[in-house]
């Protein structure tokens, strides 16, 4: 009994030694992330893709045809939702599995003929957290950016912490107003779009004239941006800038505001 | 091959485990390699939390399965020793030249077993080792397996005894079975049962039905030693006990079933002297240790008693913080162990005088008349029970008592009754234990060795028939031979200390300022008063036979 004991417990080693050591290798390594979101996307989805790595970001671009967009029928939707999604979760995959250092991952769904694409920023210590069950569902679906925009304004860059809290302080001010129907009317259908980040403000770009901010759109504007960043503030343990600053579509000073 | 065959057999579920537990490594190892590298790892990470889950989920388990099931009533603790686990060897076993001998012849038997079965001849079935506890029997079986090289299973009788009738036989089925397949495998097999005579005493018959389960259990043991199957492996079995050879069962004592009977009795003097170099070489002790004297003094002393000896040396030199043993430290032990602890009793000076004088009356008759003891220690210091002892041994081993030694021990017995009496005129509870004591050798003498005092006509063993059987008259006879030599032996005690009461007053003050004295103490003693035992003791033997 001795001898199966012994045996047992070296055949037991022996098997994880080698099971270690030949699991070190990443499984997407960094010289073949694009072949391999290619191989991903196309044999699950049928999807052709392009992959950029800039820096710590990687932009994942898919093409979705217009028809699956503005179908009355509800499957054309679920069918260019469920793309994104694809697209949006092969590109995760890869950041995790891969030995490339990646801190911010894209996913940008271009549409058909049309300039106009939906952009996904995720940031991926969000992604583990959430993986590590560190954070809830609900907590990690309010750190993802959602962006419409125009194709051409579109840029390939690094992406820093910074810039990525801002955006997503505008994402969810924009989230809102296209949620709810009734504050989107009250607010005169004003969306913000993120300028740039200063050493002490914010900027922000709206898409109004200076005239639809009235008093009260300004005051609720201001308190929607305050808890937003008083929220993320929270989240990240982070300080961004405490001064934001609105201008209008004639780069007019609409608002400025200070969070604390 | 039948080793691989009984191997195999025997460990079946052993092996399945082993080959179940490779399939499942492999096709988890399979499994993790075809995950990504992030999942495998969070998949890697969790395994030693699951590991621990399944350890304690396990250990739960096995705990209210030991607790509550215990693998059914006849269910048995392993059992079985390899020789090279024992390596005990016959060099290893001291003195005992005679047991080693026909050991040695058991042990060749067993080597040559293939030449034997060749010639037509048979090997010894069964070796029962019979001796006082403490001897060596345990150590004999276990150079027997040494030496032969086979397997050993080792049992104590009282494992076969349970509650319900029949436990017992199926567990020595249990027991023959595995020993059958290790003869099967290596050749032989020696099954040791200790304490034999629980199982192994004359089976009773009784209408009530009491002694079902010895005797169901002895019945079985019979059959497996000498069955219809036994012959065809060689199995022996080496028995041992302490009781008389009288007390088991004849059936289990013939030829065929317990063919060599062994005695081991207890170390003489040469034995015990190198019993003693062998303990003593363990620990670290003092030179000047005389070994022979440690040996005179240890008469009928067993190898576990001269172990017990240096071991309780060794605590008492450690607890005085010694570096080694001497000398004080073995006396020490030694009467500890056979007196006991003292314990300190507050006794009022008229009780420690009557003490003192009772004491010296043992050790004035003991020192003078006594054939074959020697007095060794007077004291007055309570121990185990006792008020004061007088501690005494043979000079050497004698297996024989003559009607001169018996009477010296009544003598010596009565002495402390006389003592008390000529000096208090009163005697007290402590010479119960002597009286009592002396009662009994001298009914010992007349009623079983004819000893009576004046060599009257009765002669025989009158405890071998039941006592209703005898006449009253002669009861009557021989209870009154019996009280002949207690008076007998009181006049003569009380003539020679009324000689010698000067020896007795001068040891009991003795005794009474130190409180212990031991042999060279009290030789002294008697020598600087001008006296000494030899001179003495020839002189007084002459007076008073």
């Amino acid at each position: 009994m001795k001898f199966f004991n012994s045996s047992l417990l070296i055949i037991i080693i022996i098997f994880f030694e080698l099971f270690f050591f030949s699991c070190k290798k990443p499984s997407y390594p960094k010289d073949q992330l694009e072949q391999s979101a290619k191989k991903i996307l196309k044999k699950e989805r049928n999807l052709d893709c392009n992959l950029k790595l800039i820096a710590e970001t990687i932009y994942l671009e898919i093409e979705i045809p217009k028809e699956e967009l503005i179908s009355e029928e509800k499957t054309y939707l679920t069918k260019a939702i469920k793309k994104i999604e694809s697209a949006s979760l092969t590109v995760v995959r890869l950041s995790l599995s891969t030995d490339a250092k990646i801190d911010f991952i894209v996913s940008i769904a271009k549409v058909k003929d049309f300039d106009f694409c939906v952009r996904i920023i995720q940031r991926l210590q969000d992604i583990k957290d959430y993986l590590y069950l560190k954070i809830s569902r609900g907590n990690y679906e309010k750190r993802v950016i959602l962006e419409m925009l125009p194709y051409s304004k579109l840029e390939y860059k690094n992406i820093s912490f910074e810039e990525f809290l801002c955006r997503l302080l505008v994402s969810r001010y924009n989230m809102m107003i296209r949620i709810n129907p009734f504050l989107s009317n009250m607010l005169n259908n004003i969306t913000l779009e993120f300028n740039q980040l200063l050493e002490k403000e914010i900027v922000l770009k709206s898409n109004h004239y200076k005239l639809s901010f009235t008093e009260s759109v300004k005051q609720t504007i201001k308190q929607i941006l305050i808890e937003s960043y008083i929220d993320i503030f929270k989240k990240y343990k982070y300080f961004l800038p405490t001064k934001i600053k609105i201008y209008d579509i004639n780069d007019y000073e609409i608002l400025s505001l200070s969070v604390f | 091959m039948k080793k691989l065959k009984i191997f195999i057999r025997n460990h079946w579920l052993a092996i399945t485990v082993i080959l179940v537990t490779v399939i499942l490594i492999i096709l988890a190892i399979i499994g993790l390699s075809s995950l990504e590298s992030f999942y495998r790892n969070l998949t890697l990470s969790t395994i030693p939390i699951q590991l621990l889950l399944t350890g304690l989920n396990a250990f739960i388990f096995v705990y209210f399965y030991m607790t509550i099931f215990r693998g059914g009533l006849a269910s048995m603790k392993k059992s079985r020793i390899m020789p090279e686990e024992i390596n005990v060897k016959f060099k290893d076993v001291i003195g005992l030249e005679q047991a080693k001998k026909e050991a040695m012849e058991v042990v060749q038997l067993l080597k040559d077993r293939t030449r034997v079965k060749k010639i037509g001849g048979k090997i010894i079935k069964g070796i029962l080792l019979i001796g006082p506890p403490g001897c060596g029997k345990t150590l004999i079986a276990k150079a027997i397996a040494t030496e032969a090289g086979v397997p050993f299973l080792h049992i104590a009788g009282s494992e076969f005894v349970e509650i319900f009738v029949g436990v017992g036989a199926s567990r020595v089925r249990k027991l023959f079975k595995k020993a059958r397949e290790y003869a099967y495998a290596h050749g032989a097999c020696i099954v040791f049962i200790d304490e034999i005579d629980v199982i192994g005493r004359g089976r009773t018959f009784s209408f009530m039905g009491a002694g079902e389960e010895t005797n169901s259990t002895q019945n079985q043991l019979l059959v497996e030693m000498d069955g219809l199957e036994s012959s065809q492996v060689n199995v022996v079995v080496i028995g041992a006990t302490n009781s008389p050879i009288e007390v088991l069962d004849k059936a289990l004592l013939r030829p065929g079933r317990f063919d060599r009977k062994i005695y081991i009795g207890r170390p003489n003097l040469k034995e015990r002297e190198e019993i003693f170099k062998y303990y003593l070489k363990k620990i670290k002790y003092d030179p000047q240790i005389d070994v022979s004297l440690l040996a005179k003094k240890t008469v009928y002393k067993s190898p576990a008693d001269i172990e017990n000896i240096i071991k309780e040396s060794a605590l008492i030199a450690a607890r005085e913080r010694k570096e080694f043993i001497t000398m004080k430290d073995i006396s020490e032990a030694m009467d500890r162990i056979e007196l006991g602890l003292r314990h300190d009793l507050n006794l009022s000076y008229e009780e420690k005088q009557k003490v003192a004088y009772h004491e010296a009356g043992h050790t004035v008759v003991l020192y003078y008349l006594h054939p074959t003891d020697d007095v060794f220690k007077a004291s007055i210091i309570s121990r185990g029970g006792a008020l004061g002892v007088v501690h005494h041994h043979p000079r050497e081993e004698y297996y024989t008592a003559s009607k001169e030694k018996f009477l010296a021990d009544i003598k010596t017995f009565i002495a402390g009754y006389v003592s008390e009496k000529k000096k208090f005129a009163t005697t007290s509870s402590g010479v119960e234990n002597d009286l009592q004591n002396a009662t009994k050798i001298a009914h010992m003498m007349v009623w079983q060795l004819s000893m009576s005092i004046d060599n009257s006509e009765i002669i025989g063993n009158f405890t071998a028939v039941p006592e209703e059987e005898l006449s009253e008259s002669l009861k009557e006879k021989l209870n009154n031979e019996t009280i002949k030599i207690l008076k007998h032996c009181t006049e003569k005690v009380d003539e020679f200390l009324s000689s010698n009461w000067d020896i007795v007053e001068i040891f009991a003050e003795k005794l009474l300022e130190k409180e212990e004295l031991d042999f060279d103490e009290i030789d002294q003693i008697f020598r600087s008063f001008g006296r000494s035992r030899e001179k003495d003791q020839q002189m007084l033997m002459q007076n008073l036979n």
